[in-house]
């Protein structure tokens, strides 16, 4: 576990020069969506009476959602391009092996990072959706949790994948593919039951919908007991698949 | 004593006055311009999946805001949710393909790869390049342009509510490569500005971002505050979007004008201060 932090040093020394700018813009990004489709769009599908879960207004709906979509985004673009980097461009990883880093503590350390990375992200969104009026009570800081282990469930296999990666050119279709309908139709912008039959049942297997079901019902607290414990344990599991998949990859790769 | 050899000397005048002082010789020829098409062809024939994955970002917007989000807003002035956000989003596509291509991609070139430094050593000028980039990206929009209109035209027609509500959506095509070219050409002018990494991080937050969230894509920008009003009549998207919307659902006016009127003076402006500062960045 220390050793795991050794790699979360290092990569709080190297985000040192440019935390200023993150900060600042993932305070504006929730801002300005949360205003536009939040408050602007908001507003429209209100005044039509569309009935949202839990009965609140648009804003409240979207908020929690776009919490855990963001984390996903985050997560996912932290976990590809840096990590490939560090294999293969830079070739960090082989000169941390030389110390008595273990590949475990290696990736661990990188998720650790990524969970710091996340926790901040969440928390400042969380005092932007209070600004807006999306956040009521105080449980919603319930949905932190919920939003960080979103990300960690995205970053674990996509680690994993960046490191058998030589060049950054399969993220674009990562993202453009994958990532960016997952955003899109997991149910963060509207409710998953305005979808046609069979593609409610494909986002049902999404992990950003289980992400997406449990930040917003922790934040409204809408949610159920059993269906808490189906989308943790489908993160959870994903979590550790992931993390499995990464020491593999990252053991074939530096012990090549 | 000769006269300095033609593009040699820097050229230190202020933005305005270098940008206003157009020189006949100085303007890009067509037959040099083609050459740097004709590169970025070859270098696309390896990566063409990335051009293709394009096609689908527009698609994706459309069926989760337009179709997702639309069935549960209103009709907006007796225009349909979906009819409203389809011209939007087809500007706002034009958008994204100059920035990057314009801003991304030239700026690589120009810093990462170095790839001008090589081409200027031919008798290719700074004004060819610009140009023949610019040529690129056009090409590329009006692709992407042409897809889209095709796309929701079939879309309204099978599944309906219809979006392109008037012939005048034809003119949208020809609009849109308005709208590509203008956005371009500022997003060159912008790449000029940008001295690092970190800087994209602040021009896609504080411009990009916002201009897409705000400009009337989503919802009317009668909606905000009188003083955001006044203010999104000097962003280049809100009169793209709002010209492609005029065109797609037939209510065209005296703004139309003015709105291209923007776009053709806004991006000639754009193109040529961009010019003039990769001269002086190129030209050393």
């Amino acid at each position: 576990m220390i050793r795991a932090l050794r790699l979360v040093q290092r990569n709080a020394m190297v985000f040192r020069r440019i935390w200023a700018g993150a900060i600042f813009v993932s305070f504006l990004q929730p801002a300005f969506y949360l205003a536009s489709m939040g408050l602007g769009v908001g507003s429209l599908i209100d005044r039509g009476g569309a009935v949202l879960p839990g009965n609140v207004p648009y804003v409240a709906f979207l908020a929690p959602g776009l919490l855990a979509g963001t984390c996903m985004q985050m997560a996912s673009f932290e976990s590809s391009f840096p990590i490939t980097g560090k294999m293969v461009w830079e070739r960090n990883y082989e000169a941390i092996t030389s110390a008595p880093m273990r590949i475990v503590d290696i990736v661990v350390g990188e998720l650790a990072w990524v969970a710091l990375r996340l926790l901040a992200v969440a928390l400042v969104f969380t005092g932007v959706m209070w600004l807006f009026g999306a956040a009521r009570t105080p449980l919603v800081l319930l949905a932190i949790p919920a939003a960080v282990l979103t990300g960690l469930a995205f970053s674990a296999p996509i680690i994993a994948y960046a490191a058998t990666l030589k060049t950054g050119a399969n993220f674009n279709a990562l993202f453009r593919f994958v990532i960016s309908p997952l955003f899109l139709f997991s149910g963060v912008f509207f409710p998953v039951s305005q979808l046609p039959g069979p593609l409610q049942t494909a986002a049902a297997f999404t992990p950003l919908f289980h992400g997406v079901e449990l930040t917003r019902g922790l934040a409204l607290q809408t949610l159920t007991w059993p269906a808490f414990a189906v989308h943790t344990a489908y993160l959870s599991g994903l979590l550790t698949l992931g993390t499995a998949a990464a020491v593999w990859t990252f053991t074939r790769k530096l012990r090549a | 004593m000769t006269p300095p050899l033609q593009g040699t000397a820097p050229d230190r005048r202020g933005m305005l006055a270098g940008a206003l002082d157009i020189r006949w010789q100085d303007l890009p020829t067509l037959r040099r311009s083609v050459r740097m098409y004709q590169r970025n062809l070859m270098v696309y024939r390896h990566i063409w999946m990335v051009i293709v994955s394009g096609f689908f970002e527009p698609l994706f917007y459309l069926l989760a805001i337009g179709i997702g989000v639309g069935s549960m807003v209103p009709d907006i002035n007796g225009l349909s949710y979906t009819a409203f956000v389809a011209p939007g989003l087809l500007a706002s596509n034009c958008m994204n393909g100059a920035v990057s291509d314009g801003l991304f991609n030239i700026w690589f070139k120009l810093h990462v790869q170095r790839t001008y430094d090589g081409i200027l050593a031919t008798p290719m000028r700074v004004a060819d390049v610009a140009f023949g980039e610019m040529l690129w990206a056009l090409t590329r929009g009006s692709l992407y342009s042409a897809a889209f209109l095709v796309l929701v035209f079939v879309l309204g027609e099978l599944w309906g509510p219809r979006i392109l509500l008037s012939p005048s959506a034809i003119l949208a095509l020809p609009a849109s490569v308005l709208v590509a070219a203008s956005f371009s050409s500022m997003a060159l002018c912008l790449c000029s500005f940008v001295r690092n990494r970190e800087d994209f991080d602040k021009v896609m937050g504080l411009v990009v971002v916002p201009m897409f969230l705000f400009s009337g894509i989503f919802f009317p920008v009668t909606q905000m505050p009188a003083f955001f009003q006044a203010f999104v009549q000097i962003v280049p998207l809100y009169h793209a979007v709002a010209l492609l919307r005029a065109l797609t659902t037939g209510i065209v006016d005296v703004w139309t004008a003015w709105h291209i009127a923007y776009l053709v003076v806004g991006g000639a402006f754009a193109f040529l201060v961009a010019m003039r500062r990769f001269e002086r960045t190129l030209i050393k």
